[in-house]
């Protein structure tokens, strides 16, 4: 039953997903463009300038605007299948309390990590786009030390890297899953005190 | 065998002021029972207890003898007074996820009945008219091969003849093996389907009980006169 409530719960989701994810895609590379004619011309009219300086940042904000949208998904799907009239349909299916929680917990670290994926393909974007060779030329010759040392350096400390990698990664997926825990703790408690303020459970969550 | 079970059943939202009192009721199978009572008496409440979604405060419900859980709302289809879709979906995607959800749903018999009623299966939940997602909504409970039926006012805010069409719909629908538990004050029109009745009044009190066919013949008066006698302002 875990794996039909997370079918739908992520159907739910990624519905309007992944139209702000090409949205992010497409933007990311119009700020590409943007940065790539800043760097390539020298004398551009001030208009044009505004233009593109504009338009970069506009960029920008759709990135950071999509990464907030999907927990802005995540946030409305927690709280209408729990907390509106859907949760009439919700809480008489023939499953476990755990398994609607499980499903909304999987379903929402999915989607963080698929936005986290995202956001990282947009820098890259971007830089493939807009930094021209001298760009990545002067990137190498700062990392080359680095780069030296680590092939200088014995096969224990490339075991105590990996270590720290994996650390890391086991780190992001946890906190990831400890502020979505948080996140629902906010709007059930928001829920509970009222439920005229729609307002107040994510709120109560960035507070 | 009694497909329904409620021992001393107790439940109250405001300390003191208790909806259900020590409620006392069993159902057997494969009858039609009304559940009829003023505003206000608790018969929503006591619908929603046996389907799980409230707990009650003390007391026993066993639904085909389980106890309220998963495997209690596996034998319970569940219509409630309001309507509880999912609206990003469409008809026919709410058809497969009942289906996907419910091992003793009939989707021949969903899209049947939508096929009847002249409802689109690929349009979208939102875009339906309240009625229209009312009957969606019966269609798809009624489509299930359930041990028990809870239908919570299901002819309320609808006209007569829609009204008409619902009853027959929940007759010639159902299992008859099973149990069908229909909450309404709105008697005439329901009292010609019913087996049984239940006559519930505040504080959750059963004030009668009984066969509705011999109520009426020991009594010479319909139950909705019944009703009104029992419950005079």
């Amino acid at each position: 039953m875990l794996k039909k409530l997370l079918k739908y719960d992520l159907k739910s989701v990624f519905k309007y997903w992944w139209i702000a994810a090409i949205a992010s895609l497409g933007l990311s590379a119009a700020g590409g463009f943007c940065i790539s004619v800043m760097m390539a011309e020298k004398d551009v009219p001030a208009l044009i300038a505004v233009l593109i300086v504009l338009t970069l940042l506009f960029s920008i904000i759709g990135i950071v605007a999509f990464s907030i949208l999907s927990y802005i998904l995540l946030y409305v799907r927690f709280y209408k299948n729990f907390f509106t009239d859907e949760g009439y349909l919700t809480f008489t299916l023939p499953v476990k309390r755990s398994q609607l929680l499980n499903s909304k917990l999987i379903t929402c670290v999915l989607t963080m990590l698929c936005t986290a994926t995202v956001i990282f393909v947009d820098i890259a974007i971007m830089l493939a786009i807009g930094a021209d060779k001298s760009f990545y030329r002067e990137l190498l010759w700062a990392l080359s030390p680095l780069f030296e040392e680590l092939l200088e350096a014995p096969v224990s400390a490339w075991i105590y890297l990996c270590c720290w990698g994996i650390m890391f990664l086991i780190f992001l997926v946890l906190s990831n899953i400890f502020s979505t825990l948080f996140m629902f703790a906010c709007i059930t408690f928001a829920s509970v005190i009222t439920k005229k303020q729609r307002l107040l459970p994510p709120l109560v969550f960035i507070m | 065998m009694n497909i329904l079970e409620c021992k001393n059943l107790s439940k109250s939202y405001r300390k003191g002021v208790p909806v259900l009192w020590n409620l006392n009721l069993e159902i057997p199978a494969g009858k039609i029972v009304g559940l009829l009572g003023p505003n206000g008496c608790g018969k929503s409440t006591l619908i929603k207890l046996i389907s799980g979604l409230l707990q009650p405060d003390s007391g026993e419900i066993l639904v085909g003898g389980n106890p309220i859980g998963e495997h209690s709302k596996a034998l319970i289809s569940y219509l409630p007074e309001r309507t509880y879709f999912n609206s990003w979906m469409k008809v026919e995607e709410l058809v497969m996820y009942f289906e996907e959800f419910y091992a003793d749903f009939d989707t021949n018999r969903a899209f049947k009945l939508l096929y009847d009623l002249g409802i689109d299966p690929k349009a979208k939940l939102k875009a339906l008219s309240k009625g229209t997602k009312e009957k969606v909504q019966l269609i798809l409970v009624m489509s299930r091969n359930a041990k028990l039926y809870l239908l919570d006012e299901p002819i309320a805010g609808v006209d007569p003849a829609a009204r008409e069409y619902i009853l027959s719909t929940i007759v010639s629908n159902y299992n008859p093996e099973a149990s069908i538990i229909i909450t309404t004050h709105l008697i005439t029109d329901v009292e010609q389907v019913l087996d049984d009745f239940v006559f519930l009044s505040y504080g959750g009190k059963i004030l009668n009980s009984g066969n509705a066919e011999q109520a009426r013949a020991e009594s010479g008066k319909t139950l909705d006169q019944l009703f009104r006698e029992v419950f005079k302002c």
